[in-house]
């Protein structure tokens, strides 16, 4: 196997646990093709100023030109408001990736630490925490997110919030409960024996254990998200119209499913190849993170 | 006479259970000198692992003290006893359960270096190539994860880790005893070398007593929580007191044709539950020779001559 780096050339040079984790990853087909689909679209999103005009393509309606099918043209064709499909999928991308990597991103953190500082101490915080939690759940969690945004004030970052809030008790029960697995095993008793601080046993040993059911549906969570982010929009509690989203593109273009069926047809599948990618890295990622499973 | 390095008194350790208080760990006390080793030896459930966590803190006591050169570890604070980590160390039994099976072979050895600033960053790669040589692992393996390694292997990563940090005194809580037989010899040199070379204490916990008779200086036997009998070795296996440590050492095999047919004092009965004890001795249902006395209180654990300790009534 290649190695880039000159300090892992000699085998008993002592290698990082990226390094490893990359060196299990690259093995994995489904993974590295994940993982390229999903750089091409984050390429596709971030440089897509440099070929698109924001002002003209993507907010600037032409109403005569409205709802027409794929052409030379408009490659997607146009939406109810005459605005060409592509560009605004494009822009999209930015505001839909956004929304859905870092609310997913936060919601695991947080969720994640309150669930291994649960499972891990145990006893009273441990009921304390889980039962806030389980109060989070018991509210729909649309509701809770329109409750959020109705304290917030609409505006991507609040959205981001409000779904965060109702994603981060999932992810803090399913962490809770690999913790709760892991905390008994002899290597965390080994590890205390060694003098290693609480915050170092969880840091260290505790979470790479407990993270693979996690990082899968953290994946999926992503798609989850955009549609979530998208369902308060619809309400009107999310994105402001002009501004393009995949989620709303899709609820806009349901009104006309019958007669031009791409208008939800591509967001679809831009948001399905998104999910699919970043669900094919999610699972090589879990392995890769699994010395076992090499 | 050399210097006493851990001195344990009155030690208790209850956990508390839905049926009662379970007695893991009952009115202990036993010293141990710098550089020799004591054996202890019991069966299933009779609380010797309990008792070598509760000696190194990795389970809160209940009562007693544990003196480490004369200062009590268990009323230590926290920080105090990040300290007292380095002093005394724990060597497990399962090397398959005792290792985080996701560090490779040099993150777990440089862990307690990490954490304890033993050494600069810049040296710990070559410390833990110091550690592996010592404990005999090859250096190749730095890379590799311990689902790769055999037992013994795995055993030697627990030893390096023990050893990282320069404890002066080891808990060994049975560490041989999920290993092959031809791997158990190879780790009980490798740590009888150890002690040697770098005059370590060891506190050796099992049910083997063929293991314990070859490493140990002082063997200590326990019976539901409780020493039932306490002398050096050799006085032990040539003058057994308590009807316990007999049924014990009747019950190692005898490698020996003329042996054959040999009768033997099988101990009949089932250990008692360890919750909510009776005041009587606890071994007096599987006693033959349990009188009234025996079913009336607790012997206490006296010495009957230089050296020699059993609890035992009719001794």
């Amino acid at each position: 196997m290649a190695q880039q780096n000159p300090a892992a050339q000699a085998p008993t040079k002592k290698r990082s646990q990226a390094q490893e984790v990359w060196m299990r990853l690259k093995k994995n087909k489904q993974a590295m093709a994940g993982l390229f689909v999903f750089i091409v679209i984050c390429i596709i999103a971030i440089s897509a100023p440099l070929f698109i005009d924001y002002d003209t393509q993507v907010v600037q309606q032409n109403i005569p030109n409205k709802i027409k099918p794929p052409s030379a043209e408009h490659p997607l064709g146009t939406d109810a408001l005459g605005r060409d499909v592509m560009a605004r999928l494009i822009y999209g991308a930015r505001i839909s990736l956004t929304i859905g990597l870092i609310t997913a991103i936060s919601a695991l953190t947080i969720g994640g630490l309150i669930g291994a500082v649960a499972g891990f101490y145990g006893g009273k915080l441990d009921d304390i925490l889980m039962r806030i939690m389980d109060i989070f759940l018991s509210l729909p969690s649309m509701l809770l997110a329109i409750a959020v945004i109705a304290s917030l004030g609409s505006g991507i970052t609040n959205i981001m919030i409000a779904v965060a809030v109702s994603y981060i008790p999932y992810y803090a029960r399913i962490i809770r409960s690999s913790v709760l697995s892991i905390r008994n095993k002899e290597y965390i008793e080994s590890a205390r024996a060694i003098g290693t601080s609480d915050f170092r046993i969880i840091m260290k040993h505790i979470i790479p254990n407990a993270i693979g059911p996690v990082i899968v549906q953290a994946t999926l969570g992503v798609g989850e998200i955009i549609i979530s982010a998208a369902g308060l929009s619809f309400l009107g509690l999310g994105i402001e119209p002009p501004l393009p989203e995949w989620g709303k593109m899709l609820s806009e273009g349901k009104e006309v499913i019958r007669s031009s069926p791409y208008l939800v047809i591509f967001p679809g599948l831009c948001i399905m190849t998104t999910v699919l990618s970043l669900n094919l890295l999610g699972d090589g990622l879990r392995d890769a993170l699994d010395p076992r499973l090499k | 006479m050399s210097k006493t390095l851990l001195e344990v008194n009155n030690l208790k350790k209850y956990f508390k259970t839905k049926n009662g208080l379970l007695h893991a760990v009952d009115d202990v006390s036993f010293t141990i000198e710098e550089g020799k080793t004591l054996g202890v030896v019991g069966e299933s459930g009779c609380g010797k692992s309990t008792l070598g966590r509760v000696t190194l803190r990795l389970l809160e006591h209940t009562d007693g003290e544990v003196k480490f050169e004369g200062k009590d570890v268990l009323a230590m604070s926290k920080s105090e006893m990040r300290q007292m980590r380095k002093q005394m160390q724990i060597i497990f039994q399962d090397p398959y359960e005792s290792i985080n099976p996701r560090m490779s072979i040099g993150e777990l050895i440089a862990e307690p270096l990490i954490v304890n600033n033993i050494c600069k960053k810049s040296e710990i790669n070559a410390r833990v190539a110091e550690l592996m040589d010592t404990v005999g692992l090859a250096e190749r393996l730095i890379n590799s994860y311990p689902h790769e390694l055999d037992g013994g292997r795995r055993q030697r990563i627990g030893i390096a880790r023990a050893l990282s940090v320069n404890p002066k005194f080891i808990v060994c809580d049975e560490p041989v005893s999920a290993l092959d037989v031809s791997i158990q010899a190879q780790i009980l040199n490798l740590m009888q070398d150890l002690q040697r070379d770098r005059g370590f204490t060891y506190m050796f916990i099992s049910h083997n007593l063929s293991v314990v008779k070859h490493i140990s200086d002082d063997i200590m036997v326990m019976y539901l929580g409780k020493v039932v009998e306490k002398a050096p070795k050799a006085e032990l296996f040539r003058n057994p007191l308590h009807p316990y440590t007999q049924a014990l050492l009747e019950a190692i095999p005898v490698p020996k044709l003329s042996s054959r047919g040999r009768k033997r004092e099988i101990l009949q009965g089932e250990i008692k539950s360890p919750i909510n004890p009776k005041n009587e001795c606890r071994f007096a249902n599987r006693c033959k020779y349990a009188t009234e006395q025996c079913r009336c209180g607790t012997p206490e654990l006296r010495e009957v001559s230089p050296g020699h300790f059993v609890s035992c009534y009719n001794v």
